[in-house]
Order: C-alpha cells, then structure tokens, then sequence
C-alpha cells in the first residue's frame, strides 16, 4: 500500500460510524453526525480540503440529498394515506383466508405480501406490519420475526419505490440504464432463495420439499417482473411491481393448496372476507401503476413535466495536495417527473379514493401529515449528514485513497469481497440506502481500478447491502417489539445470521460469475 | 439542556435538519462569490448541526 497511514484516516469516517452504531448502538442520524464531523476534519487537516472544495461539496451534497429525500418523503406519505384508511390491514387480514396450510401461509404473507409491502413502503414496515398477523395464525414469535425479516430482503432495492436504487445512481452518477438490470438480476435470483429460506424458518426441510414447485413459481414471477420493470425503466416500482404479480400468482395457487391441512395448520380465520374493501384497499395502489405508466409511456406527457428542471454547474476543484474532482453539472432533478412527484400524485388519488369510500376518521389528514413528518425527520437526518461525509470523502481523496488501497489488498478476490462491503455498509447504516450512498462511490472506483465491471460491482453492493439490511439493528428491534419479543432482539439477530450469510454468499458467487462471463 | 433536547426531541431534529441543509445551498454562493469568511461561517453552521445531533437519541 503506497500510504498506509493516508488509507487508515480515510477509512476512519466510515470505522466510526460502524463502531457507533454496532457496538455503542447509536441510531444513524447521530453516528452520521459524527462520521460528517470526521470526514470534515480529517479532509481538511490530512487530505488539504480548502473553503471553496468544501464550499461546492456541500452544495452538491444538498442536490444528491434533495433526490433521495424526495422518495423517501413521498414513499411514507404514500404509506401513511393506505395505512390511516386500514387498507394496509385490509390486505393483510385477507391474506389468511387464502389457505389453511402453514407453509403456504408463511409463503404468501412472509415473502409475497412482505414482498409488497416493501415495494410500496419500506422503512421496516414489512416486519412491522407482519409479525403481528403471523404471531396471530399461531406461529412462534420467533419464527414471525424471522418470516418476514428474511422475506423481504430481496425486495429492498427496488422497493421504497426505489430509493435505494435512486441513492446508487446518485452516489455513483451512472445511469439506470447501466445498473438496473445486473442488480435486478442478482436480486431476483436471490429471490428464489428467499423462498426456500422461509419455508425452512417455518417448518423446515419438510416444507422445502412440499412446497419446491410454489417456490419456484412465485420466485421466478415475482423476480421477472421486478427485472422487467426494472429494465423498462419503471425502478422506482419495480419492488411493487414484483410484489404485485407475487400477490397474483400466489392467490390461486394458495386457493389449490386451501385444503393441504399439515399436522400444524393454523386455525381458519374467524372473519369473513370483505371484498369490496379489499378491492378499494388496492384500487390506491392501481393508481400508483397506473399515473406511473401513463407517465413513463405518454412522451408528451413525460416532456411536459419534465420541463421544470434543477441543475447546477459546479467548476473543478482541488485539494492542496493535487487531488482534482473535475468540473461537471450536478445530479438534475425533474421537480414535476420526479420519481418522489410521482408518488405523491399517487398520494393524492389514493386519498381521493378512500375519502370517496368513506374509510378515513375525522382529523385524517391532519393524522397522515404528522405522522409522516415524524417519521421522516430521523432518517433525513442521517441521510443528509452521511450523503455530506460521502462526498467530501469523494472530493477530497479520501474515497479514492480507499479504493486504491482495498483494489491492492484484495485483487482478483475484490468480486468476492463486493457483496460484504454492501452488506457490512447495510447492518452498520441501517439501511440499504444509505450503504448505497456511503460506498457506491468506493465500490465504483475500486472496480475502475481493478478493471471490473462498474455494473457488476455495483449490483453486488447494492444487492448485499438489500439482503443484510434485514439485520440492521434498527429493523431487528422494530420487528421483535411487534412480535412480543422485545429485550429478546440477540436471539432474532443469532437466528438470521446464517440465513443472511447464505444470501450474501449466493451473491458473492453471482458477482464472481458475472465478471467471468462478462 | 439535555433535558430540553429529549422532551424537544422532534423540534431539535428539525432544527438539526434546517443547520445542515438550509447554509450548504447558501455555500454555493458564497464560493461563486469567493466569499471566504462567509463560507467558513455557514460551514460552522452545518458543524454545528451535526454536533446537535450527537446530542439527540
């Protein structure tokens, strides 16, 4: 290594960050304080990070901020709207209606409707939501923990109406074009794993065998729309759109196996299905597919709100010690096309709906915007302070006296290695977006250096970082509170390390195939 | 202190959120500007913020 004391303080910002929040157990808005405060201090003392650098940092550090904030702002007033009308509930009480079979139940509401969940809200809402539902067929608090965390992992990327796809493309200024179909790819291919791995958390090998065929069917439907949709350019509802078809193929094939009592079938639900509420619960998500098409396959239309533009010039700067960050626009932003504008035109229909069929109490509205600005306020934090560490380690030097160093140490292995830096980044940040926007630009580098696939590396971050995020401490405190476990968050997190390793393993060896092939 | 931070704890979040987004869009006017104090002031600003965050649980 050329400067071994240079690629240890660049690696301090990040180290910190890990150590806070692992092993102190601080939340991310205050370890993403304290890795800003670093990063700020070792660019400007080590890395020769002057005013004007660190003046046009921050501003572009503002830009990439403003465009995941976006997402992440809309995706949970989209939530809030579904979730203050009960159709949340209403979709989830449906689902044990479907079938009487333990191992289906596990399938259709830990992976499919976990899956859904994730593709229109996000921020551990699949655990959230389902632990209770599974604690009350009659599965273990442990097992309705594990059931869900594992379930929607693969979903992580595109889903939040891909936010953490919007923070790789911003941290690494590529296009979509380039990364959606290798990440989408992995993910789906780790779908199909998923399944199995849940059926084996619910009951086992038996489970696994008796129930290959709907595994595969579910897998490979719900991982083929979300590589399609991904493809044609639809990623921020991908994650829904794989979730949706899994919900469409999963109803009738639950209905086939509604009689297959096993020896710990659950007992059948005591309410009757309504129907029309369950149509209205879903017709707020149609909207969102639909203004979405109309959208991206309308070109007036799509010119027409992409008029109004924010784009910033930004000259080239330098550090003291010669490291130069070339003089380029900023990340534009489509105020009106955006994917964030986007889900709240969605917002609005779905409130419109369900106002119309009279499902919201008296002070709704007031009730969906307070809970949305409390929910938010967190995240925005931590994700504007970690965003501004990132990029001043990016124009300083720092990420790329990283990159250097860790393409020297790892070499050939560095396909290998990809994946469980996007994981590591997951469980220390508590999210895969935030990973995104902590190593994308690493990883990009890293794979310049050794010659690699920028594409395939990238996939491999963000798809490790998808799978591993289940582990977050955040997700796993949230998902045993839910569930009756709370205090008892050590034994969820024991019984989803080897699940979790497995996936990232899967996505090691797919990260090392496709450079192979590539 | 500390007290008023855990029963303002939303108040104090977006008070942490305005100090480290509001200055970095006025930072780039500043460095058009060449204003050099002026930066170094709204970067304390956003330094500020993020050490008002450590404070917060």
């Amino acid at each position: 290594m050329a400067n071994p004391l240079a690629f240890w303080l660049a690696l301090l910002p990040i180290a910190l960050i890990l150590i806070l929040m692992v092993g102190l157990r601080w939340g991310a808005a205050r370890a993403g304080g304290a890795g800003y405060l670093s990063a700020l201090l070792i660019g400007m003392i080590s890395f020769g990070a002057g005013p004007q650098l660190l003046a046009y940092t921050h501003a572009r550090a503002l830009l990439l901020s403003i465009d995941v904030l976006l997402i992440i702002w809309a995706a949970f007033l989209l939530y809030r709207v579904a979730d203050e009308a009960g159709a949340i509930r209403t979709i989830g009480e449906a689902l044990p209606h479907l079938t009487a079979d333990r191992g289906m139940q596990a399938l259709v509401i830990g992976w499919v409707f976990a899956s859904f969940l994730q593709g229109v809200g996000g921020f551990g809402v699949p655990v959230a939501v389902i632990s209770p539902i599974l604690v009350g067929l009659g599965f273990t608090p442990l097992s309705a923990v594990i059931i869900p965390s594992i379930g929607h992992g693969w979903a992580v990327t595109f889903g939040s109406l891909g936010s953490s796809f919007q923070a790789l493309l911003a941290a690494t200024g590529l296009p979509s074009e380039l990364l959606a179909g290798p990440s989408a790819l992995f993910l789906g291919i780790s779908g199909l794993l998923v399944g199995f791995l849940v059926l084996h958390a619910a009951q086992g090998w038996s489970a696994m065998r008796r129930l290959f065929i709907p595994v595969l069917l579910l897998g490979s439907g719900m991982g083929l729309a979300q590589y399609l949709g991904a493809k044609a350019g639809l990623w921020n509802i991908a994650g829904f759109l794989g979730g949706l078809a899994g919900l469409l193929i999963a109803i009738p094939l639950a209905y086939r196996n509604r009689n297959n009592h096993t020896e710990l079938a659950s007992p059948a639900p005591t309410q009757r299905l309504e129907r029309r509420k369950l149509v209205i619960a879903l017709s707020g998500y149609a909207g969102l597919i639909l203004i979405t098409l109309a959208i991206q396959l309308i070109p007036s239309l799509n010119d027409w709100l992409g008029q109004v533009r924010i784009q910033v010039q930004f000259p080239a700067v330098s550090t003291s010690l010669g490291f130069t960050t070339p003089a380029g626009a900023g990340r534009a932003i489509s105020i009106f096309r955006h994917a964030g504008a986007i889900l709240l035109y969605a917002s609005l229909l779905a409130y419109g709906i369900y106002h119309r069929a009279g499902l919201y109490p008296t002070n709704a509205p007031h009730r969906i915007l307070q809970g949305t600005l409390r929910r938010v306020l967190s995240p925005s934090v931590s994700i504007a302070s970690m965003v501004s560490m990132a990029v001043i380690m990016e124009n300083s030097g720092m990420t790329d006296t990283l990159a250097r160093g860790l393409a020297e140490s790892t070499g050939a292995l560095f396909p290998l290695v990809a994946p469980w830096i996007g994981a590591l980044g997951a469980f220390m940040t508590g999210s895969n977006t935030n990973s995104n926007v902590v190593f994308g630009a690493l990883q990009l580098r890293t794979a310049e250096l050794t010659g690699y696939s920028a594409a395939i590396i990238l996939a491999a971050q963000t798809a490790g970082a998808a799978l591993a995020s289940v582990m977050a401490p955040t997700k796993v405190i949230v998902g045993a509170s839910t569930a009756g476990m709370a205090g008892k968050e050590g034994d969820v997190l024991r019984k989803l390390i080897p699940y979790t390793g497995l996936l990232v393993l899967l996505i090691s060896a797919l990260t090392a195939l496709g450079i192979w092939l590539s | 202190m500390m007290d008023w931070l855990k029963k303002h704890s939303f108040e104090a979040q977006a008070l942490v959120f305005f100090l480290i987004t509001l200055p970095a869009a006025a930072l780039y006017v500043a460095a058009r500007s060449g204003a050099e104090p002026v930066i170094w002031l709204l970067i304390s600003m956003i330094a500020f913020g993020n050490i008002l965050v450590l404070f917060l649980k």
